[in-house]
C-alpha cells in the first residue's frame, strides 16, 4: 500500500528563484529538487504568474513536465468562489494574496513561499487543523538552506 | 551496464511493491532531469538578456507587480 504524498503549494517566487538557481535563495532550488518526495498543487494564479515570467517555449516545457508527472502534480484551473474571496477580503487579506482564495482547502498540507507567507496562518483562524484546513505555513529563510515554521 | 532485456528481467523478479517504488523513482528522476533542463534554458535566456544577475529587489518588485495585476483583473470588485 502506498502512502499518499503530502500536497504543497509553492509560491511563484519559489519557482522563479529556484529555476534561476539564485544564490541568494538556495532553499528554493533545493525545494524544487525535492519534488517527488511531496506532491504539488498549482492554482490558476500561480500558473498565470509563471506564464508571465517564462517564455512560450519555457512554459510549454513546464506544462510538459507537469503533465509527465501526474502522480505528483495537480493543476487547479478553478477560480475561487466569490463568497470566499469576500470573506478573506473582509478579514483584511491583501489583494495580492488572492491566490490563497483558490485553495480548495481539502488535503492541502501547506503553502511555501520565500516571502508573503504570514497571511495564510494569520488569515485562516480556526482552519489550521483537520480536514479542510491549511495545517502549516512555511517561509523559506533568506540565504539559508533551512526552512522556518511561521 | 545491463542490457534492456536483462534489466527487464531483474525488474520483473522484484516484488510488486518494489516494482512500484522503482517506477515512482524513475518518474521522479525523469521529472528532476526535465526541471534541471528547464532551469538551464531559463538561465541561458536570462543571461542572454543580461537579466540573470539583476538584484533580488528588482525581481521581488516585478513579482509583486504581476501578482497585483492578475489579482486586480481576476478579483476586481
Amino acid at each position: 500500500m502506498t502512502t499518499p504524498a503530502e500536497r504543497w503549494l509553492l509560491d511563484t517566487n519559489v519557482w522563479v528563484f529556484g529555476l534561476r538557481r539564485d544564490a541568494n535563495f538556495p532553499a528554493c532550488a533545493s525545494l524544487l529538487d525535492q519534488i517527488g518526495s511531496f506532491a504539488i498543487i498549482i492554482p490558476l494564479q500561480i500558473l498565470k504568474e509563471l506564464t508571465v515570467n517564462l517564455t512560450e517555449v519555457e512554459i510549454q516545457d513546464f506544462y510538459r513536465l507537469v503533465n509527465s508527472y501526474p502522480e505528483r502534480f495537480e493543476v487547479s484551473w478553478a477560480t475561487a468562489p466569490a463568497e470566499r474571496v469576500k470573506f478573506y477580503q473582509e478579514h483584511g487579506c491583501r489583494p495580492h494574496a488572492s491566490l490563497v482564495f483558490q485553495l480548495r482547502g481539502d488535503g492541502i498540507h501547506g503553502f511555501i513561499s520565500q516571502k508573503h507567507a504570514t497571511f495564510l496562518s494569520a488569515r485562516t483562524p480556526g482552519r489550521n487543523s483537520g480536514r479542510g484546513g491549511i495545517r502549516q505555513c512555511w517561509k523559506l529563510q533568506t540565504r539559508e538552506n533551512s526552512t522556518k515554521s511561521m | 551496464m545491463q542490457s534492456v532485456d536483462e534489466l527487464a528481467r531483474t525488474i520483473t523478479a522484484l516484488e510488486p511493491a518494489q516494482q512500484q517504488a522503482l517506477i515512482d523513482k524513475v518518474a521522479q528522476l525523469n521529472f528532476q532531469k526535465g526541471l534541471r533542463d528547464l532551469a538551464d534554458k531559463y538561465r541561458r535566456r536570462l543571461l542572454a538578456e543580461d537579466r540573470l544577475d539583476v538584484p533580488p529587489e528588482q525581481i521581488w518588485s516585478e513579482l509583486r507587480r504581476i501578482r497585483q495585476e492578475i489579482a486586480d483583473h481576476d478579483y476586481a470588485g
